[in-house]
């Protein structure tokens, strides 16, 4: 009897180291199984998004135009949308690079200190602000009399300004902000669609070929009028008829060309995704 | 008469008690750590492994190529040098390509911009990489073109990408099971 008091003790220490034991490799699996369930979360937040983006992408990107119809009809049709997906909130915003002035064009036409000049006046903004940066590409194409020529051509919006974060060339989540890419393109097939563009992008394209008294009025013309063919408001306004094939060369009324932005911030990771797709080609993607 | 346990045990038995609750709080704390230190990292915009690097540039890749060994992708996969952050996108020339270093053979990738010599960098990505295997997969006619890693393989002209390819890793130990996925990528 005396002994087995005298163990008693022993017993309660043992107890103790056992489950001390017990605590130190059951806090190793926890901090192990922890690791992997974040890693597997992780996991599962980048496949959402990626798949989100890649949904909204397959299924939004080849709509673009009748979205945009759909949306000018629209009293708050303007800005930016948004869209749930798998528990995760989209924004996407629609373009019609057509309705944007190309700067690929624009280069061809004015040179690229046209370009700068033409940017300054289309972003309104501070130049140090946005940090113009041109340093288009050499590019081979064939020419009018079809020998290839090397051509300056903007690939893309990494090779026109600096810095500029994906959000600053999309514009901001709510649409208070307007993106530096909302007037501006370097995708399509250089025409700026006449009867999509804004004002300030017609101006600027038609003031390559006309004296600014008459862009002023061609630019004024289309605002009356903005279902007119350019060609028939061109006529209207008695513009020079020699300057048609020229324009013709600038100005189309019909688009070809979309894009789509697509941003989603998850957690505090923001993922930005730009598709560009022109007739029959396959979409160019950019990802941030 | 019922005794009551001895002073040694009792420090023991504290000594014990406090090493456990030590343990606890050990683990807890690094729980919070390891929480934290997650949110800092997904807060930095840089591709966090392996496949989303390689998947990152591919996205933003236009045509695929590979000469002796080397996996070429020619397009806007522009990191930033420094903080491996992707940067507005410029044109660029992306290569992977296996080499040995210090006893271990690394997955390299070499980012070359032709109009920004400042962009041009040389990372290493992965270690224990035995070969990297990139194959466009066609909707209807299965693989078209093999990009390895491979040098006996045969010089493949550029090709435009696929809107979905196989991305295969080898490793150099045999035990570690291979990367074998199929990315979409547009």
């Amino acid at each position: 009897m005396r002994k087995r008091n005298a163990h008693r003790g022993y017993v309660l220490v043992m107890t103790l180291l056992l489950l001390a034991l017990a605590a130190v490799a059951l806090s190793a699996v926890a901090a192990e199984s922890h690791a992997r369930a974040t890693q597997a979360l992780r996991a599962q937040e980048q496949l959402q998004r990626h798949w989100g983006a890649l949904s909204c992408q397959h299924a939004l990107l080849p709509n673009v135009a009748a979205i945009i119809e759909a949306a000018r009809r629209q009293p708050d049709g303007a800005g930016p949308s948004l869209l749930k997906l798998g528990g995760q909130t989209f924004v996407l915003v629609f373009g019609d690079e057509q309705a944007k002035v190309n700067l690929n064009t624009l280069s061809l036409a004015v040179g690229t200190s046209g370009v700068r000049s033409a940017l300054q006046r289309l972003i309104k903004t501070n130049a140090d602000e946005i940090s113009i940066h041109l340093s288009p590409s050499v590019v081979q194409e064939t020419g009018a009399d079809g020998k290839p020529v090397d051509r300056l051509k903007f690939l893309s919006f990494g090779q026109v300004f600096d810095k500029a974060s994906p959000a600053a060339l999309m514009g901001n989540d709510a649409g208070t902000l307007r993106g530096f890419a909302t007037n501006l393109t370097c995708w399509g097939d250089g025409k700026l669609n006449f009867t999509k563009a804004s004002p300030a992008t017609i101006a600027e394209v038609a003031s390559c070929v006309l004296k600014t008294d008459d862009a002023v009025r061609f630019r004024r013309a289309q605002q009356k009028s903005p279902q007119l063919p350019w060609d028939d408001i061109f006529r209207q306004q008695a513009l020079p008829a020699e300057l048609i094939p020229v324009m013709g060369k600038l100005m189309t009324n019909k688009s070809t060309c979309f894009s789509l932005w697509i941003a989603a911030d998850i957690k505090g990771r923001p993922i930005y995704q730009f598709a560009v797709q022109a007739d029959g080609q396959p979409p160019s993607v950019f990802e941030w | 008469m019922k005794r009551g346990f001895t002073l040694v045990e009792m420090l023991a038995a504290s000594a014990m008690a406090a090493l456990l609750l030590v343990t606890v709080l050990v683990v807890i704390s690094s729980l919070g750590r390891e929480r934290r230190a997650m949110a800092e990292r997904s807060k930095v915009q840089t591709p966090p492994d392996l496949t989303e690097i390689i998947r990152w540039d591919l996205v933003n890749a236009r045509s695929i190529g590979t000469v002796r060994g080397v996996v070429t992708l020619s397009g806007f996969g522009t990191l930033d040098p420094d903080s491996l952050a992707p940067t507005p996108h410029r044109p660029v020339e992306v290569v992977y390509e296996v080499r040995r270093a210090a006893g271990k053979s690394w997955l390299v990738r070499r980012q070359r911009a032709p109009d920004n010599f400042d962009l041009s960098s040389t990372e290493l990505v992965c270690s224990g990489v035995a070969g990297l295997s990139i194959i466009r997969q066609e909707r209807s006619d299965g693989p078209t073109q093999d990009a390895t890693t491979q040098p006996s393989t045969r010089p493949s002209k550029y090709l435009a990408l696929s809107d979905c390819v196989r991305l295969r890793v080898k490793w150099d130990d045999p035990n570690r099971a291979p990367i074998d996925r199929m990315l979409v990528l547009r």
